[in-house]
């Protein structure tokens, strides 16, 4: 066969088929997925993809611009040709069948206790329901770019962002809004797509894979339960969606309810169940159909203060037993600080420190970082400070800048207030006391009028029982001190 | 004391502009019996009129359903230059005075205009014809159904759209199990809506379809017609029969749906 003419992405055979009369045309023959010109026959050609199951590669009509004699394998590999787009918009509106999926794994039932999972190598891992613990994978990002808008109106959402979350992880992204937080986990979810990067589920290429297939479980802060469904229907929706029988359904779904303390609301509305108990819903939803990832976008942000608190830890205790990789994102420090096991904290699109609670809370790498994960004081040097202090200033710890310290950052509770002077004590008076209960806050005023907060327990309080207008001495323990930029602000 | 007046002043309202020509209407038909009534129903022309407007319901109803969720969901989920544009054009044909689009459409494809002339030099005949009363029609109803469509639309929650993405479900299984059920109930008013009007059009028929007898003329334009030339039984049973058509369509739409 002679090869075919290109004109851009339409190309044609120059054989005899571009010769045909209208009325030959009409009477095109499909043969072994090939549009053969020459035979006629009255029988329809059978080129749907309306009925799942064929055996053959079935072909496109000729209008699809690719090749004359194009089947439809190749032409699906053409990014560029219609047959692509045409194929792209089958996918999307017709139910996916086993063959014509190529990066798609589905689950298929083998047996009434265990949902397989079989991804592209034909690989299977069967899991118990009842072990319930899924199969997760590592999540690898790779220089991950993302602008939104256009022009002069454009915003860098993200800037090149490198991140590697092991298998079972429970990550939490935090940062003010606009940092880039919810971006991110909308592009791992499939939900945004990235401009430049790559984003790896275990060593499988994730980027371009649409959301549909990427086995996420995704989680909203304001729940996106289907309103016009029962609990029950919620949850049994992906598996209903996945093709999973009605008995195992049942099953999965009563387990479902019992794991997240639901038992016996399964009849109701989404309206009829509180926040509290529709974000339960909405994680039974998402872990139904059995993801690898599990992303959170503000689970708790709309919840009261109570059922917050409550519900953290039962995501820890949770999130321990099906062990799925989790990746929250939240505003809320305290919350990233007690749920999390790995913390990535983000400012303007730039992640700026990744690490375990305590590394990121006592090892601050930026003085973003210190700032955002607590309360701290701005101190700068000055005379008013006591000689012994300046003299430790020197030893602060530094962030990246190397110039010479004058501003420092310090947390409020290791201030440490002294009745007498000392060594080491700078002169302050006290400013006022704010009464916490547990903790009580003092401000002290610097000769110079810079004022400190200390966060005192409440047991000193009462040894040192301040008042107001007092003299007292402070002092800085070593390692406390962080010295940052003049100009920084927090 | 003001709350009965105002009672009954509405009341009042109620009985002369609504139930009193309804009322008038009905003893008006049934003055003459009901048996002659029935003994009409067998008239040729009445019944080639009346299976021309049920098909015409059978054909422009389904098309128009499906082009309408077609547009609603266009308008409300993808942002493009003229969206704005295209909500204001979807206006237009419940706006215009239907005479008028029964003029544009006569204008537009009667054999003197150029797209007329090229039609129907290749066979295609469409004034005075049944494919001009389809097209009339089709133009006058199909903002129907997206304008009831669209305002529901747009208030659902993008988000559930996206939690269905992420169980795994197509656009398809998304449009059908997520979002249809909200839109269910004005989608069927819309349908109703639609019926009504295929059913009551009047004015633009009259332009396009000439007004043949027993081969353009719908139940309307029977009606007017039978009236004009004082033939009062037929036109009471035509009456009736539009009546109770529209009840029924009332009736469906309240109890069937809402």
């Amino acid at each position: 066969m002679k090869k075919p003419m290109q004109l851009g992405y339409l190309s044609l055979n120059t054989d005899s088929n571009i010769m045909m009369d209208s009325r030959q045309r009409m009477g095109l023959r499909l043969e072994n997925g090939r549009l053969d010109g020459n035979n006629r026959s009255k029988k329809r050609p059978n080129r749907t993809r309306l009925f799942p199951i064929t055996t053959h590669p079935t072909p496109l009509p000729i209008a699809c611009g690719t090749a004359w004699n194009m089947t439809l394998e190749e032409a699906k590999k053409n990014r560029r040709g219609l047959g692509h787009v045409l194929f792209q918009f089958l996918r999307s509106i017709i139910p996916s069948s086993e063959e014509d999926v190529t990066m798609e794994s589905s689950a298929t039932e083998t047996d009434e206790d265990s949902v397989e999972w079989r991804d592209q190598n034909g690989m299977t891992s069967s899991k118990k329901h009842s072990s319930r613990k899924l199969s997760s994978v590592p999540i690898k990002i790779r220089h991950l770019h993302k602008t939104f808008g256009e022009g002069s109106e454009s915003f860098i959402a993200l800037r090149d962002i490198n991140l590697d979350f092991e298998a079972g992880a429970l990550v939490a992204l935090v940062g003010p809004s606009g940092s880039g937080k919810s971006t991110l986990l909308r592009i791992i979810a499939g939900l945004e797509t990235c401009d430049n990067g790559q984003i790896l589920f275990g060593d499988e290429d994730a980027t371009n894979i649409r959301v549909q297939d990427r086995r996420i479980g995704f989680v909203f802060q304001h729940y996106a339960l289907f309103r016009h469904m029962t609990v029950e229907q919620n949850i049994e929706f992906g598996l209903k969606i996945r093709g999973v029988d009605k008995k195992t359904r049942k099953k999965k779904v009563a387990e479902l309810l019992d794991l997240m303390q639901l038992s016996g609301l399964g009849h109701r509305f989404p309206s009829q169940i509180s926040g509290g108990q529709r974000q339960r819903v909405a994680l039974a939803r998402s872990l139904a159909p059995d993801p690898s990832v599990l992303l959170l976008d503000e689970p708790f942000a709309a919840l009261d203060a109570k059922v917050r608190r409550g519900l953290r830890a039962w995501l820890r205790r949770l999130h321990e037993e099906v062990g799925v990789t989790t990746i929250f994102v939240t505003h809320d420090q305290l919350e990233a600080l007690e749920v999390a096991s790995t913390l990535v904290v983000m400012n303007r699109g730039r992640v700026e420190q990744v690490g375990t609670p305590s590394e990121v809370y006592d090892n601050p790498q930026t003085p973003f970082v210190m700032s955002f994960m607590g309360e701290v004081n701005v101190l700068k040097r000055s005379r008013a400070l006591g000689e012994n202090t300046l003299v430790d200033l020197e030893n602060a710890q530094k962030f990246r800048s190397q110039r010479a310290p004058e501003t420092f950052m310090l947390r409020p509770h290791d201030i440490q207030i002294d009745l007498a002077p000392s060594l080491y004590t700078t002169e302050a008076t006290v400013v006022s006391i704010v009464f916490l209960g547990w903790q009580v806050n003092v401000d002290v005023e610097l000769s110079d009028g810079q004022v400190l907060q200390a966060h005192l327990t409440k047991s000193t309080f009462e040894k040192l029982n301040l008042c107001r207008g007092q003299t007292v001495y402070i002092r800085f323990p070593e390692k406390t001190m962080y010295q940052v930029e003049d100009d920084y602000s927090i | 004391m003001i709350k009965y007046l105002i009672l009954i002043l509405s009341l009042t309202y109620l009985n002369f502009f609504i139930f009193l020509p309804i009322f008038i209407l009905l003893s008006d038909i049934l003055a003459s019996g009901i048996f002659p009534l029935f003994r009409t129903y067998f008239d040729y022309n009445l019944f080639h009129a009346f299976s021309l407007t049920f098909s015409l319901i059978c054909i422009v109803v389904p098309f128009n359903s499906f082009i309408g969720l077609w547009i609603a969901w266009t308008l409300t989920h993808q942002k493009f230059w003229g969206r704005e544009i295209l909500l204001f054009v979807l206006d237009i044909p419940l706006t215009l005075s239907p005479i008028l689009i029964g003029l544009m459409m006569t204008l537009l494809y009667s054999k003197y205009s150029y797209l007329g002339s090229f039609l129907f030099n290749s066979g295609i005949k469409i004034t005075y014809n049944l494919l001009g009363i389809l097209l009339t029609t089709q133009f006058i109803t199909f903002p129907l159904i997206p304008r009831q469509i669209i305002p529901i639309l747009s208030k659902i929650d993008q988000q559930e759209e996206e939690v269905a993405k992420t169980l795994g479900a197509n656009s398809w299984q998304i449009f059908w199990l997520v979002i249809f059920p909200y839109i269910k109930r004005s989608f069927l008013s819309g349908v109703v809506l639609t019926n009504a009007r295929v059913i009551g059009e009047f004015g633009a028929l009259l332009m396009i379809s000439g007004n043949i007898i027993a081969k353009t003329q719908t139940l309307t334009l029977f009606l007017e017609q039978s009236y004009k030339e004082y033939q009062n039984y037929i036109s009471n049973a035509v009456s009736l029969l539009l009546f109770l058509l529209s009840i029924f369509l009332l009736f469906f739409q309240r109890y069937l749906f809402l």
